[in-house]
């Protein structure tokens, strides 16, 4: 009896895959893809518009705050440097979706030796995105703890400037631990495809 | 006067030519290769309805991938590839898989052969025991006896998997003495 014969006798049990179907799949998927894309990008315009406000509002606005004026101006400040952190953040993390997508072609092409790359990519990526994504914030975070401390003279500062550190730092530390926690992962399905190649070139 | 189509036009002519040429390599690429895409889908999973998902990843994988099809190698080739990356990512992904438990061509322990069974019982009875040898294989060497059981010459399988014709020469060696135990085939048949 021949291996082969045997194998390729096997019956077909799987209903035939329409071009249809398939379109209609794909589509699916990007629809995904791009619903996310949407609610990232109405969340960054949500907070640009009010970014932007807090910077630009007329004096009205602002008569109806019960702050020193150069509280104001310390919160207008650490709106602006918001605004910069996440335009910078927003560049970063677009680029590197263009450069996923090169890569998209390439990935066929070279199967598993490919999916290790990019595997490693993704988990290089995690492992310094906490670093690069975190420092543009820090000058909003200096002046609006800075202004808070030199300008507030409300009664509880110290109570309102040590809730605000404590914020501050558990943003920090949770983006940290969360960049640091996918970067792991990447790297625990990196072991487990060591185990596949052995041999390989 | 005639007017000249713009930029745009010309752009999205274009785009509209490249998805129908993508179609058409599509509809050849399933017609050719649906039922070996099958016999694929069926040696990376063994759950029928995870199955079937396999399928339509896979088909839905190549759909998408021939739009970058440039015909630098065949369109059986480049279908394999697809395949096989899909396939190994799918096992990947899932949890129930215990890659240090799967053994490379080499180091897989011995297997039974069929002396004693007769007739259709042999065919379906080889045929199970073939894909539990398949399923205890390595993504790297399944794809390897995959290709060889569908007929792929050692250079197609190397240019499919990315490895030297010499050591694809050592793996079908070895695939050969395996299929020869299980199915009692004279080496090189």
């Amino acid at each position: 009896m021949n291996s082969n014969a045997v194998w390729q006798s096997q019956s077909r049990e799987a209903p035939r895959i329409s071009l249809q179907f398939v379109r209609r799949q794909a589509e699916r998927l990007n629809a995904d893809i791009r619903r996310e894309a949407r609610f990232g990008y109405f969340g960054t315009a949500f907070a640009a518009l009010l970014g932007l406000f807090v910077v630009f509002a007329p004096g009205p606005a602002w008569s109806s705050v019960q702050a020193p004026a150069a509280i104001v101006v310390v919160i207008q400040l650490t709106a602006l440097l918001s605004l910069l952190a996440c335009g910078y953040i927003a560049f970063r993390t677009r680029l590197r979706g263009k450069l996923q997508l090169a890569t998209e072609h390439e990935q066929v092409l070279q199967s598993l030796h490919a999916y290790r790359t990019a595997l490693e990519r993704r988990r290089d990526h995690y492992a310094t995105a906490w670093r690069w994504s975190l420092w543009p914030a820090i000058p909003a975070v200096v002046v609006i703890l800075g202004g808070t401390l030199l300008f507030d003279e409300r009664p509880h500062k110290w109570l309102r400037l040590s809730l605000a550190t404590l914020v501050c730092a558990m943003a920090f530390l949770f983006a940290a631990w969360f960049s640091l926690r996918k970067s792991a992962g990447f790297q625990k399905e990196l072991d487990a495809l060591k185990t596949l190649d052995d041999e390989a070139p | 006067m005639i007017a000249l189509p713009s930029n745009a036009d010309l752009a999205t002519a274009a785009a509209e030519a490249a998805e129908t040429a993508r179609d058409e390599r599509y509809l050849e690429a399933a017609g050719l290769y649906g039922a070996a895409l099958e016999r694929l889908a069926r040696a990376y999973e063994a759950d029928p309805s995870r199955r079937q998902d396999l399928l339509q990843e896979v088909h839905v994988a190549i759909w998408r991938s021939l739009l970058t099809f440039d015909g630098r190698c065949s369109l059986r080739t480049w279908v394999y590839r697809v395949a096989h990356y899909t396939a190994t990512k799918h096992m990947l992904a899932n949890r129930r898989v215990r890659l240090h438990e799967m053994h490379t061509l080499d180091d897989l322990p011995d297997i039974e052969d069929d002396r004693g069974a007769s007739g259709s019982a042999v065919e379906v009875d080889s045929l199970r025991r073939l894909l539990a040898l398949i399923e205890r294989l390595k993504p790297l060497d399944r794809q390897v006896i995959l290709m060889y059981l569908e007929d792929f010459s050692a250079e197609a399988i190397g240019e499919v998997v990315g490895l030297s014709p010499r050591n694809i020469a050592t793996k079908i060696h070895r695939v050969k003495k395996l299929l020869a135990t299980m199915f009692h085939e004279r080496n090189g048949q």
